[in-house]
């Protein structure tokens, strides 16, 4: 089997060729899904959403631009004030 | 699955619609469960990462955005969750001992699907398959048997189309080679 596409045919035919959890651990996943999604309800999920979109990028620029000024004031205190002239 | 019929479903588990969850649960769980069994070869590692692939459906889907195609974030799911398992195990400081152990298990990995297989190309199919290294491997898996585009497979393994492209070639030459034909184009690079 030389050609690309004959392999690549092959390969596609592999396609039907699946496998699956048993009943039991299906069904077992089934209700554990069911239960996270009655909890995950879609007011959280807004609000999930919001924070991350738009609240904790702000809360980490901000923060990061206090710490920046904080810096440049200590590194300012510490070499003390510019030299006249 | 019809795109339309399928938006209508994520739009209906979104708003926590247990009914549609099993729509797509039913349709999705065979293609994410073959898709790891194939890639990582155990039943059990399969089976983990499954259950935690619908459940990160089930609880993440409100926050998917409208439009989201759900077959490419399936898999996207799996893709990490199977490698951050890879992570796991080569870090795990109390299985480093087992390291040189597993690697020679792995080498020896049979393909789950051998067995079942209906035809003699079949198994040499996924003998070969079993046998490629994963990253070469899996693309394979995406692009030729579960039928992703190479963007969408792209996007999956966090690999820029040229490199997908490039990766995909040397999988199909390692395959041939493995299947007796063109010989192996030599050692995968490191880089993801």
């Amino acid at each position: 089997m030389n050609e690309p596409d004959e392999l690549l045919r092959a390969l596609a035919a592999l396609y039907d060729r699946t496998d699956d959890l048993d009943t039991q651990r299906r069904e077992h996943l089934r209700a554990r899904a069911h239960r996270v999604l009655q909890r995950s309800s879609r007011a959280v999920a807004r609000w999930e959403r919001t924070y991350t979109r738009l609240l904790e990028p702000i809360l980490a620029g901000g923060l990061s631009c206090l710490a920046l000024l904080w810096a440049f004031q200590r590194a300012i205190e510490i070499l003390g004030p510019p030299m006249p002239g | 699955m019809d795109r339309e019929i399928e938006q209508d479903l994520l739009e209906r588990l979104q708003r926590g619609d247990a009914a549609a969850f099993d729509a797509l649960y039913d349709h999705y769980r065979p293609r994410i469960f073959g898709y790891l069994l194939r890639l990582g070869g155990r039943r059990e590692l399969a089976e983990d990462l499954t259950q935690e692939c619908f459940l990160r459906l089930a609880s993440r889907a409100a926050s998917l955005r409208e439009g989201s195609r759900l077959r490419p974030w399936l898999f996207t799911v799996a893709h990490n969750l199977f490698v951050s398992h890879q992570r796991w195990r080569l870090l795990d400081a109390e299985r480093i001992g087992e390291l040189a152990r597993l690697q020679i298990l792995d080498e020896q990995l049979e393909s789950p699907f051998e067995h079942t297989a209906g035809s003699e190309m079949e198994r040499r199919l996924e003998r070969a398959l079993a046998a490629l290294p994963v990253r070469d491997r899996e693309v394979l898996l995406l692009v030729a048997i579960e039928g992703l585009s190479p963007s969408e497979a792209a996007a999956i393994c966090e690999l820029k189309p040229e490199a997908f492209r490039k990766r995909l070639s040397r999988a199909r030459a390692r395959l041939v080679g493995a299947l007796g034909g063109v010989p192996d184009p030599g050692p995968s690079e490191v880089t993801t």
